[in-house]
């Protein structure tokens, strides 16, 4: 079985990462699994030429279908890439599937108008994404196919390590773009109630790499007024080993990961976040209750509340408990690990 | 919870509000629409709907017109404005001042900003002087130093970048956890 994964954007983001995941768990099951990107927007300096992933300005949609010989065409959100999948009368028939992943009612707009029944099926990766699409597609049952989360990096530090961490300081942490989607500008209102809260914290913004000038701007402005330019961290990019470092060393401090998102689709973030052992205190949004269990590790507040954000920060403990910490990422590694995706997706394309 | 929170959310509520009649300005604003509403004053159908197609070519006629006149011509920089033997330099000092950028003692000396933001987002940089801090480079001071990079600033901040930069050298963090 060969199969190909179709996407618009070649960003440093959720959805471009997430598929370089399941690529890697696809081959490591002997699966042959390429990637295109419609645009580079900068993935590929980081895939420093990585096997199997390709790029439109580097070789066209159409000549990659007709080389690659796939059985299997599974296109993320990008309508204008459909048409060209299909095989034509004389070409070897291949499936063509369409992965929902955006969940916003502007990013969904385009299932409006595509014709749902030429595909061979619709997949998304949690149920609350599968509600959004029959909103639009009343007729289509999508299979639900879980993201995959690499447990082998994001786990919690091992029990005989020490841990090196700031003295009486509280270290949290906010993930995302630099968009008014992730809504960075409340982090930074909350980073500054966390300084009253606790006196010595530190608080890093980990993201924003693509950020306009103009954003950048407006952060360390905003910053300024609120007097943090002492307290918060920017770090623009940054490698997985180094993201786990910072998770475990917030978890151990004190502090926690804070999602101010005003939306998700699944929250990959969080749940690396909630493995390494960092807590999180999050937007209570609808897909963080179905893919996040009940735990003192997560505390869901409406996110516009500072009161409720407030309370949520004061029941830190000092650091997470270790049991709650392992039964967060064994619960997390047996729904969302390599396996899982693997079985559901082979549950799927073997139907 | 202090003053300057609530009225920091205030500030930002205001700014969502801001940003929401923008959204919808550039909405009315853009070809789709405007399209779509020359297209739906043709109906019901009727001689005056002949008018509508004319209409609707003017305007996207214009339109592309404007993408043409608007559209910036720039020059992106490339790996290949970077000298060989900058990429090869490990130590490298950013100063405005300079004449010209070159290599010195296998230091490279640079006085361009861009190709400075080329050099460090293209592979390790081990030691970094910096005579001036603007946002690019300020967005990017954490990174370095978690990548290991010895960053001095040789210069007293003189702007909120500065500032924020001298705070991350005075309390340095790699996030070492073992």
């Amino acid at each position: 079985m060969k199969i190909l994964y179709a996407y618009r954007y070649g960003i440093v983001g959720g959805v471009a990462m997430q598929l370089i995941l399941r690529q890697q768990a696809l081959h490591a099951e002997g699966v042959g699994c390429d990637l295109y990107f419609s645009q580079d927007n900068g993935l590929r300096v980081l895939l420093d030429g990585a096997r199997g992933v390709f790029f439109g300005n580097r070789i066209r949609y159409g000549t990659l279908l007709n080389q690659g010989g796939y059985d299997h065409v599974i296109v993320i959100d990008t309508p204008e890439l459909l048409a060209a999948s299909y095989a034509a009368w004389w070409q070897r028939p291949r499936k063509v599937w369409l992965d929902v992943h955006t969940t916003t009612t502007m990013g969904l707009g385009y299932l409006a108008h595509i014709k749902a029944e030429k595909l061979t099926g619709v997949m998304v990766p949690t149920h609350y994404s599968a509600a959004l699409v029959q909103n639009f597609l009343p007729a289509v049952l999508p299979a639900v196919i879980p993201n995959v989360i690499n447990d082998k990096v994001f786990c919690p530090a091992s029990a005989s390590g020490s841990s090196k961490k700031s003295e009486n300081i509280r270290e949290f942490v906010w993930v995302g773009k630099f968009d008014s989607h992730k809504n960075w500008r409340l982090a930074l209102v909350y980073a500054r109630l966390l300084q009253e809260l606790f006196g010595n914290v530190r608080f890093t913004l980990v993201g924003g790499y693509t950020a306009s000038a103009t954003t950048g701007q407006a952060f360390f402005e905003m910053a300024d007024r609120l007097g943090l330019l002492a307290v918060i961290r920017w770090v623009d990019r940054i490698d997985n080993q180094q993201l786990v470092n910072l998770y475990r060393v917030c978890g151990c401090s004190g502090g926690a990961m804070l999602v101010t998102s005003r939306d998700e689709s699944f929250g990959m973030a969080v749940a690396e976040a909630l493995m390494s052992g960092c807590p999180v205190i999050a937007n209570d949004l609808p897909v963080f209750r179905e893919v996040f269990p009940d735990s003192p590790m997560i505390r869901r507040v409406d996110i516009w509340q500072p009161a409720l954000v407030r309370q949520a920060a004061e029941a830190l403990a000092v650091a997470p408990a270790a049991d709650a910490c392992r039964q967060m990422y064994e619960h997390l590694s047996s729904r969302f690990g390599p396996g899982a995706f693997l079985a559901a997706l082979n549950a799927v394309l073997g139907a | 919870m202090s003053d300057q929170i609530n009225q920091a959310l205030v500030d930002l509520l205001r700014s969502e509000i801001e940003s929401a009649h923008a959204e919808a300005d550039a909405v009315r604003s853009s070809i789709r629409y405007r399209l779509g509403d020359v297209l739906l004053q043709a109906l019901p159908l009727s001689f005056r709907s002949l008018g509508a197609l004319p209409q609707a070519v003017l305007l996207l006629l214009n339109h592309r017109r404007q993408i043409s006149m608007g559209m910036p011509v720039g020059t992106a920089l490339s790996n290949s404005n970077l000298s060989a033997e900058a990429l090869r330099c490990s130590a490298v000092v950013f100063d405005p001042e300079l004449p010209c950028s070159r290599v010195f003692d296998g230091v490279w000396h640079t006085n361009d900003e861009g190709l400075l933001l080329l050099r460090l987002d293209t592979s390790a940089v081990v030691h970094l002087d910096l005579y001036r801090v603007t946002e690019p480079i300020a967005r990017r001071v954490a990174r370095l130093q978690w990548q290991g990079c010895q960053i001095v600033f040789c210069v007293a901040p003189d702007n909120l970048w500065g500032e924020y930069v001298q705070g991350l050298l005075v309390a340095p963090f790699n996030g070492v956890m073992h």
